[in-house]
């Protein structure tokens, strides 16, 4: 079935109100599923949309851009696959197969975002050394805005404009190149530790950081709690057998005035 | 000492309502997600206008407590308000600079551990579960399944801010003076998360084999590397940004462009 104009911008809407929960995260809309469910209102076929989108989501369980890792689209996928299953009739399967190169193509238009954003931040310093409240909301939901577009806008073109031709572009890039962005995304990470790292980090702090790492590399923990377990006994030790004693003396101090 | 009315109350300003903003605020947090600051100046952004109630007219203070609230920061959004609760009680009390940074800083990467165990590793899988068993077969109702699960646990925005504002308040009463050491404390914690955060998610690994002989190719990576330490290549790789960002002052811009240009050029080249 042909793809209308106005299904078209549908989409293109379903993709930006996505954008919107991609901040929010309040009730992951922009996950495959509800994506995908939507994009099936737009185009007439809910329960094609929901079986492909159900099994899209379980695919994408494993990819969950969380601590700002990079991970393929979720919502691009599907969107894209409940356009390939309705519109092309292929199967569930195959629908989300073919939706891959474009959840691929959002992910590189993420990274793009997420760097390119990176220019508001001497504007928004700016604001923040004049006290300029509003301002400072207001070029956030400027933000917000740019990226609905931006999603919307490619969700459109790959949904109505050039489905074929996008497609193809994605899958002939070289493959050499997307391995470099596939390690890249690996090595990502360790720019935004070294900035936390350099707020917190002073040299007395470095026996911490090392236990930490040494402990992460041996044991495999499901995630950060054991570590912020070790580090707060750490903390309640030096709390009760080293400052406490300190400040006894401090108010032994006062006693005496 | 005169008036011992005013040290009986304590100098609130912050009614339930403005937390209650507080929370909707935060809704704003990852708008202008960058690679630069994360959530950073989507924080400062939510924060500023109860910022602003507790500054009143002081410009100064606020402008200062905005430029520092909107560097880097990382957790997870449904508890992040509770932070944002903290720092507000703590900003009320006009609380000392590095203090409040501290705190904030050492509190967010364990709370992003937490949190993101919580969202991403309960809650979207129930959901996902749930709500995908029931679309499968193609009702829309296990959309809605899904929706109202995540929806519920996201509503946690609200009562975070509260808890973090009250347990701020109680926490600056009852430590007092000893607040720099409880930041010190926090920094304890929240550099043993970071080492270990380093350890789990930087990963790079060399797969190039350096032909010795006719018969033996050296595997760098898993007979040298890994021979050393485990992770030792990420590790140096982080040392090496690190350095960079800390000491040669490279923009964190510059340092994405240098690792994609580092990893592409490994790939082209073989190395990785």
């Amino acid at each position: 079935m042909e793809i209308t104009l106005v299904q078209g911008l549908l989409i293109g809407v379903v993709a930006a109100i996505g954008a919107i929960e991609n901040s929010l995260e309040f009730t992951m809309l922009y996950r495959p599923l509800p994506m995908a469910a939507f994009t099936g209102f737009v185009l007439g076929d809910v329960p094609t949309a929901c079986t492909v989108g159900a099994y899209t989501e379980l695919a994408f369980a494993g990819l969950m851009p969380v601590g700002g890792a990079s991970v393929p689209h979720g919502a691009m996928a599907g969107i894209m696959s409940a356009v390939l299953c309705i519109s092309h009739g292929v199967t569930p399967e195959e629908g989300l197969t073919f939706s891959l190169p474009f959840a691929y193509l959002m992910q590189y238009i993420n990274l793009a975002k997420g760097t390119i954003f990176s220019f508001f931040n001497p504007i928004i310093d700016k604001m923040a050394a004049n006290a300029d409240v509003k301002g400072l909301v207001r070029i956030h939901q400027l933000t917000l805005a740019i990226f609905m577009l931006v999603f919307g806008v490619t969700a459109f073109v790959c949904a109505y404009a050039a489905q074929d031709l996008i497609g193809g572009i994605v899958a002939s890039a070289p493959e050499k190149l997307l391995h470099g962005l596939q390690i890249a995304g690996g090595l990502m990470p360790a720019v935004g530790f070294c900035m936390m790292l350099s707020i917190i980090l002073k040299k007395e702090y470095i026996p911490f950081l090392i236990i930490g790492f040494v402990l992460s590399c041996f044991f495999d923990a499901p995630n950060a709690l054991p570590y912020a377990l070790i580090g707060l006994a750490f903390a309640l030790f030096y709390y009760f057998f080293v400052a406490k004693s300190g400040n006894y003396q401090q108010e032994g101090d006062n006693d005496g005035i | 000492m005169e008036s011992n009315n005013t040290v009986v109350t304590p100098k609130k300003k912050l009614s339930k309502k403005d937390i209650n903003q507080l929370a909707w605020w935060s809704l704003m947090l990852q708008h202008n997600f960058n690679y630069e600051r994360y959530q950073g100046t989507g924080f400062g952004a939510a924060l500023a206008p109860t910022l602003a109630k507790i500054y009143g007219d002081d410009k100064e203070g606020l402008a200062e407590a905005l430029q520092e609230h909107t560097k880097f920061f990382n957790s997870s959004p449904p508890f992040v308000p509770f932070i944002m609760g903290v720092v507000c009680s703590m900003e009320e009390d006009r609380a000392p600079r590095d203090a409040i940074n501290a705190v904030k800083n050492s509190l967010f990467p364990p709370i992003a551990g937490i949190g993101d165990a919580v969202v991403w590793y309960t809650a979207l899988p129930l959901a996902a579960g749930v709500g995908g068993s029931i679309a499968a077969s193609g009702s829309f109702f296990g959309v809605i399944v899904f929706l109202l699960i995540l929806g519920a646990v996201n509503c946690l925005h609200w009562p975070s801010a509260h808890l973090g504002y009250r347990l701020g308040t109680k926490a600056i009463d009852l430590l007092g003076e000893k607040i720099n050491t409880v930041a010190t404390a926090a920094s304890m914690v929240g550099c043993t998360v970071l080492g270990s955060l380093i350890a789990s998610y930087v990963s790079f690994a060399f797969t190039i084999q350096v032909p010795l002989t006719d018969t033996f190719s050296l595997d760098v990576q898993s007979q040298f590397f890994d021979s050393i330490f485990p992770n030792f290549v990420p590790a140096a790789l982080t040392a090496v940004i690190y350095f960079l960002y800390k000491k040669k002052h490279v923009k964190p811009f510059v340092l994405i462009i240098i690792v994609l240009v580092f990893c592409i050029a490994c790939s082209y080249l073989g190395l990785a």
